[in-house]
């Protein structure tokens, strides 16, 4: 590696978190650790029917006698779930504000710090927008437009109590309880998260997007999301968080389940950069995030776009069970590490049906002493006549002291299923450096101009509402670094 | 039979008996495996056998040595053959070759697998009834043909150790003409040192009664090659697990393998390559064609540490089905800690080409025809480099192949 690149180096590595900050707002919570008093205490803030505290509890009961995954390239201490608050929602909830003038002042300056004033999106980018603050949604914005369409867009919790045939019948059905304990942790104390349901033949106009938000000290988060496409029906969504700097390590294990009918289309898309630590690794959020869609009907189709800049530790694998015949999964992903970070993320694509067909795009950028792994699953059972699938999973690697890893798993049970894969691993390319330091290009500006086209092929999935955030947060992830 | 009857009636047949350290060794691994204490991780290649058939067989070994002699076809060409694990004696100017005895348990305790924790090199390690020590000596160059027989229902577990002295250029060709009922868990140390070339052909054809797991461990030093070429099309169970350590700089590995299953074949293969020095090159790289009912596993991976710079890695696999219940499955991993590499993996798995089957049948080929010139052409670029010996071999086995794909 030349001097200026490690000097260039050196001076990313000073640059500090730009969304620290934390707004004191009291917390209404009850104490630490996990039991069964807990569950229905959180049932029960929540106003819940009786047989979701039930679901809840025997989801508890199967995380009981669950063990941690172990199978992610990870390092982190032992997590100790009776040293975490459950449950934590600003005051004011009991009485739920009806406009924007009457939410917590504070929350709203906190938006504007983190440069997403609720009212202007609302006028610029007609963004409808389903804040999470502290796991409760305060603010919901242009439900009358959608409710005109007869879509459904509120909190999980709200949405137990209007629609429970939808929520009983789809809840859990993805992402079985059972399926690992961070899914059965979440299944027993989920606090909130959103519910959308578009209905038969609707395109849903806008984009739906929350913003999450982890603010009081030491709560985990445990965020659940429903999505159900109806047939015919398109939507979608976007979710993106920042969080305020802090020293504990804080959990994050977020469930979301798509359910796409026949011919129907959920295209989701995230933004995620939390806070990932200092410099020495310390602090930084814990995020083990369950992610599948199921392609139901035919023709159906389910889009995952990423881009993972933050987290201490990112544990996430947005998957597709593609069960109907002709449908489609994708999925398109950047993730950049650095200092101390440690990510294992990827994807799973089950091909059931007839003429299915997924795509995998991923692009991983290590920098400083992090580790970023790409792990992806690729099955094509045996009934997935003419199934196809292309995968090309990229990685680039900045310094010495970083690893970069990619573990597929490639199965294929039925012989007339194609699959190709195709990955590299390499540094910056010296040549095109070269040539954009030869026009003139300062060292930085070439550097960045090359990793912003090494993940363009991700970028230019984003809606455009969030393509601008995304490519801020990669310039800021490699700012004052390499570019 | 059970694993712990075998052990405890076979305990008298184990090669250093009189050895405290590795007899100790020994139970510690038997234990491990007897109170299911192993790695699971380390075993995943082991799929689709469960690890109970594996520890139920029959030993049974008496070491016979009639038939194994060393062949000197002329100066430079070699025929060694090996029966029931053994060999016999000798030594001229260019190769020294010997059967292990109680005093080389130095080299056994300081191999390199000892931690890696395999089910199947445990196996070797806790029934070692033979093992042979090849030395070729430096400046040498040669043509060894090495051939190994079975001459009754013998299950043997063999450690072996070659070791290339500098500079040698040496063709290894290496046939397994298993017969009757054999188990035979085969465990190579090799060791290539500066400048060597070596060129290591593996064949591997033998009935269905018959099971062969292959371990290699090659350690390369500076400026040396290894290449391996494996071709596998029996009947039986193989596993192919090989390990190259590339430790001294512009020293190069090649894995490489084909083959081809039918029935209810399995075939499971890991390859593994460890770059420790700079400007190393590596390639990993199996093809394979399934029919029937058979299943293949391939695990690759590149581990670059973090002083390995200027690393070239490549790893490819390669899977066509011909038929509705066959599986490939396929994990190539990349594990890089050093910035300035080149490395790469693709696999592809598929049925044959459509357009190109369309492309010959349109012109007057009937299917059959047409299926086996695309497979064969498939293989092609594999056969080129090869000694006529071990070409003529692959040819004449990949036709046997080809035609029971008619009789479907």
């Amino acid at each position: 590696m030349n001097s200026q690149t490690t000097e260039t180096l050196t001076k990313y590595a000073q640059n500090k978190y730009k969304y620290g900050f934390v707004t004191n707002i009291e917390s209404d919570r009850p104490k630490k650790g996990l039991d069964e008093e807990i569950i229905k205490f959180i049932s029960q803030k929540k106003d819940e029917p009786e047989w979701m505290l039930s679901w809840r509890l025997a989801c508890y009961k199967k995380w009981l006698k669950m063990s941690d995954p172990q199978w992610a390239n990870l390092k982190f201490p032992e997590i100790d779930y009776q040293d975490i608050y459950y449950y934590s929602a600003p005051k004011d909830f009991e009485e739920k504000p009806k406009d924007l003038s009457e939410v917590d002042p504070k929350l709203i300056e906190t938006y504007n710090k983190l440069g997403i004033p609720l009212e202007e999106q609302k006028v610029l980018a007609g963004v409808a927008v389903d804040a999470v603050f502290d796991s409760v949604s305060v603010a919901t914005t242009y439900k009358g437009e959608l409710e005109k369409l007869g879509i459904v867009f509120c909190s999980i919790s709200e949405a137990v109590k209007t629609h429970p045939e939808l929520v009983k019948k789809y809840l859990g059905s993805v992402i079985p309880p059972g399926d690992h304990s961070f899914s059965a942790l979440n299944s027993a104390v989920f606090t909130d998260g959103s519910f959308v349901y578009i209905p038969e033949n609707v395109k849903c106009p806008m984009e739906l997007s929350t913003y999450f938000r982890i603010n009081a000290e030491e709560t985990g988060q445990f965020e659940r999301t429903l999505i159900i496409a109806d047939k015919g029906s398109y939507v979608s969504y976007l979710e993106g968080c920042t969080a305020p700097q802090r020293d504990t390590n804080q959990l994050h294990a977020a469930n979301v389940e798509l359910i796409a009918l026949e011919n129907a289309e959920i295209k989701y898309s995230t933004v995620q950069n939390w806070y990932p630590g200092d410099e020495d690794g310390k602090g930084g959020i814990y995020n083990f995030v369950t992610k599948r869609g199921l392609c139901k009907g035919k023709n159906s189709k389910i889009s995952w776009t990423q881009v993972e800049t933050g987290s201490a530790v990112t544990w996430k694998y947005p998957s597709c069970i593609l069960k109907g015949d002709n449908s489609v999964g994708e999925f398109y992903s950047v993730a950049i590490t650095n200092n101390f970070q440690q990510a294992d993320t990827g994807t799973k694509m089950t091909h059931i049906g007839k003429n299915t067909r997924s795509k995998i795009i991923s692009k991983g950028i290590s920098l400083g002493q992090s580790q970023n792994t790409y792990r992806g699953n690729v099955s094509f059972l045996r009934k997935a006549d003419k199934a196809r699938n292309y995968t090309q999973c990229d990685s680039l690697l900045v310094g010495n002291k970083c690893g970069a890893h990619t573990i597929p798993y490639i199965d294929s049970k039925n012989n007339s299923a194609i699959i190709e894969h195709e990955a590299s691993t390499s540094k910056i390319n010296e040549d095109q450096l070269y040539y954009c330091r030869q026009r003139g290009l300062s060292h930085e500006e070439a550097v960045s101009l090359i990793v912003n086209g090494f993940c363009k092929q991700v970028l230019q999935e984003l809606p455009m509402e969030f393509a601008v955030e995304a490519q801020k947060l990669v310039s800021i992830s490699l700012e004052g670094s390499v570019g | 039979m059970t694993l712990e009857n075998n052990f405890i009636n076979h305990s008298k047949e184990y090669i250093f008996l009189d050895n405290e350290t590795l007899s100790n060794q020994r139970d510690k691994t038997f234990n491990k495996i007897f109170k299911k204490n192993y790695d699971k991780k380390n075993n995943e290649s082991l799929k689709h056998i469960s690890i109970s058939d594996l520890s139920n067989f029959d030993y049974f070994y008496k070491p016979k040595n009639e038939d194994s002699k060393v062949t000197i076809i002329d100066k430079y060409n070699y025929e060694i053959r090996v029966v029931n694990g053994i060999c016999k004696n000798y030594e001229d100017d260019n190769i020294k070759i010997r059967n292990l005895t109680n005093l080389d348990f130095k080299s056994f305790l300081n191999q390199d697998n000892n931690n890696l924790d395999d089910i199947i090199i445990d196996f070797n390690k806790i029934f070692l009834n033979s093992g042979i020590f090849f030395n070729i000596k430096s400046n040498s160059k040669l043509n060894i043909r090495l051939i190994h027989n079975t001459s009754d229902n013998f299950t043997i577990f063999q450690n072996n150790f070659i070791n290339f002295k500098k500079k040698c250029e040496v063709q290894l060709e290496e046939y397994f003409n298993l017969t009757h009922n054999s188990i035979n868990n085969i465990n190579y140390n090799t060791n290539i040192e500066e400048g060597a070339l070596i060129n290591h052909n593996i064949f591997q054809n033998f009935s269905n009664s018959n099971k062969l797991y292959l371990t290699s461990n090659t350690v390369c030093e500076k400026n040396s090659s290894y290449n391996q070429n494996t071709y596998n099309f029996s009947d039986g169970f193989v596993r192919n697990f090989h390990n190259a350590n590339l430790n001294g700089e512009f020293a190069n590995a090649s894995l490489k393998g084909c083959f081809f299953l039918k029935d209810k074949n399995i075939c499971t293969i890991k390859t593994n390559i460890i770059h420790n020095a700079e400007h190393c090159v590596s390639d990993q790289s199996y093809k394979g064609i399934l029919n029937d009912h058979a299943k293949a596993n391939f695990y690759s991976n590149t581990f670059v540490s973090d002083n390995a710079q200027k690393t070239e890695g490549y790893q490819l696999s390669k899977g066509i089905l011909l038929s509705d219940n066959c599986s490939f499955f396929s994990k190539p991993e990349l594990r890089i800690f050093a910035d300035d590499v080149k490395c790469s993996h693709g696999s592809t798995i598929g049925p044959v080409d459509e357009s190109a089957l369309y492309y010959l049948r349109s012109r007057g080929i009937n299917k059959n025809e047409a299926m086996k010139m695309i497979i064969s052409s498939f293989i092609e670029e594999d056969l080129i480099n090869l000694d006529n010996n071990i070409a003529e071999q692959i040819i004449y086995n990949l036709s046997i192949y080809l035609n029971s794909l008619e009789n479907d």
